[in-house]
């Protein structure tokens, strides 16, 4: 393949993923008092884990040492990115029975857009207005209440969040192909979630868990992206003991997301099969 | 190679739901610059035959080609030469504009920039939505909404057209338009028509060549005159007679 043809392949694919975004936002802003609200909605998350670390701030310091010992900066963190790759995750199989009901899901198939470009795009706004939200969260703990986060590594931080990104996207893959299938439901959703959350150490470090335990929730991503963002932000840790965290969300990344996408080309053509495509 | 000769080609094309037959052994093709009409009572399987070609349903047998393009195994290069109009009228997004939705669909089929807006105000105004393109789709009346579907069909310019009952919400002012609109797509501009619909008035008005399927097989195919042969009717027979010949007595 030439250049200019490969050229004009990412140009045009990235012309899809801006359409998406663009009509995704139209749609966002129309819903004027629902997109202010959202954003309103994390003050009073902050203001109540900041009164929550007053309580528990002290007692817990000793498993919190390796970032920074203060649980408010810790566990702002923690519900910033779960709350983003919940919210962002949801989006997968959220857009796609969306569409079913809305029956736009056949239109958008019947045009030559490739699987890729329809899956990125479908949730790319989800992505950048969640992305606001954790900086919203930071902002906040920042300028309200004085958190000293390391702003210096922003940049190492959203490449972290990249990384998260596509660990995590293979999982909201495979639950867009569940919805593609079955419909209604979401168990890889709440499944993941809930060990997310039970165990990734967004509310506690996940040195106080069972040792048994600490093995599995090293194993899910969540923990690898708080571990690397907290050490990046709340200390000044060498770059160098990143590695470890980065490697597994790579590996999520890399094996994850081709399987991933087999699954709902699969998961696709079997409601091409049964002709329920639009179907809900 | 046979099928590039034909805008539209299917060869022995069958689907089963199941254990339940939807279409079977069905061979037509539809040349260039010619209108092909679908006619059946409901459940005949024309709506299924529609989106096969469009690529939204996966036969349990035989091929399907639109211009030369294996519908099966290449559907990207065969969904770009397709203008697809189904007959739900809930296929757009429903807070933004007419003109919004149009341009998000022009997108996906790769059309950017200047070239975006001519070709979305040239299809507004084809259907009569000139003037209203910038209200929003949740306030459009059902033929507005119908209307937007043609104009989402011929966005693109596509060589074959897939409309499934295309003037059923249309006023008669309107429902004429489109048929003019239809009819000189398909006569000036060479594009190859396939038009799934109840209203055999229309049919006999613009197509071509009829097929009239039910229960899956198609029980007749070819030009009105023909039709009329094949049954052994007088000339003077009407569609109405002759789909009530071929519905009823198999």
């Amino acid at each position: 393949m030439t250049f200019n043809r490969q050229y004009s392949i990412v140009n045009s694919q990235l012309s899809i993923l801006l359409a998406f975004l663009r009509r995704d936002i139209l749609n966002e802003i129309s819903y004027k008092l629902s997109f202010f609200l959202q954003l309103l909605a994390i003050f009073p998350v902050v203001l109540m884990f900041f009164f929550l670390s007053r309580l528990v701030g002290a007692t817990i310091s000793g498993p919190l040492e390796p970032y920074g010992g203060n649980y408010f900066p810790f566990v702002l963190i923690g519900i910033a990115v779960q709350n983003y790759l919940t919210l962002s995750l949801s989006r997968f199989s959220g857009s796609l029975r969306e569409s079913q009901l809305s029956g736009t899901l056949e239109a958008v198939l019947v045009t030559p857009v490739r699987l890729p470009s329809f899956l990125i795009g479908s949730t790319a706004y989800s992505f950048v207005f969640n992305a606001l939200r954790i900086f919203i969260y930071l902002a906040i703990g920042s300028l309200l209440f004085h958190v000293n986060f390391n702003w210096a590594r922003l940049p190492a931080a959203i490449g972290v969040i990249g990384l998260t990104i596509a660990a995590f996207s293979c999982l909201g893959i495979f639950s867009a192909s569940f919805i593609m299938l079955f419909k209604r439901g979401d168990p890889i959703n709440w499944g993941f979630n809930v060990i997310s959350w039970l165990l990734g150490g967004v509310y506690y470090p996940v040195n106080i868990l069972p040792l048994w335990l600490q093995k599995v929730a090293y194993v899910i991503p969540m923990t690898h992206s708080l571990e690397a963002l907290r050490l990046i932000l709340l200390t000044d840790h060498r770059f160098s003991g990143l590695l470890d965290h980065l490697l597994v969300l790579g590996l999520w990344g890399a094996i994850g997301l081709p399987a991933s996408l087999l699954c709902f080309r699969y998961a696709l053509n079997r409601a091409r099969i049964q002709g329920t495509l639009g179907h809900y | 190679m046979d099928s590039e000769k034909y805008a539209i080609q299917c060869v022995g094309l069958k689907k089963a739901f199941g254990n339940r037959p939807a279409l079977q052994d069905i061979h037509f093709s539809v040349n260039e610059g010619n209108i092909f009409a679908l006619v059946g009572p409901n459940g005949a399987g024309k709506t299924t035959l529609l989106k096969i070609l469009a690529s939204l349903i996966v036969p349990t047998g035989g091929e399907v080609f639109v211009c030369g393009h294996d519908v099966i195994r290449n559907p990207i290069q065969a969904k770009s030469k397709i203008g697809f109009v189904p007959s739900e009228e809930r296929s757009f997004y429903w807070r933004l504009s007419g003109r919004q939705n149009l341009k998000f669909f022009a997108s996906l089929h790769n059309i950017q920039g200047q070239e975006r807006n001519r070709r979305v105000n040239a299809a507004l105004e084809a259907v009569g939505l000139g003037d209203k393109g910038n209200i929003r789709f949740r306030e459009y009346s059902s033929g507005m909404k119908q209307a937007l579907g043609i104009a989402r069909g011929i966005l693109h310019d596509p060589p074959v057209l897939l409309l499934d009952e295309p003037t059923r919400s249309l006023s008669p002012d309107v429902a004429g338009k489109i048929r003019k609109l239809l009819n000189n797509k398909a006569k000036k501009e060479g594009k190859a028509i396939l038009i799934a619909s109840h209203n055999l008035k229309e049919v006999e008005e613009l197509a071509d060549r009829i097929s009239i399927i039910h229960h899956g097989v198609i029980k007749a195919l070819g030009s009105l005159s023909d039709i009329k042969t094949l049954a052994g009717l007088s000339p003077s027979a009407d569609l109405h007679s002759l789909f009530k010949h071929f519905t009823h007595n198999h």
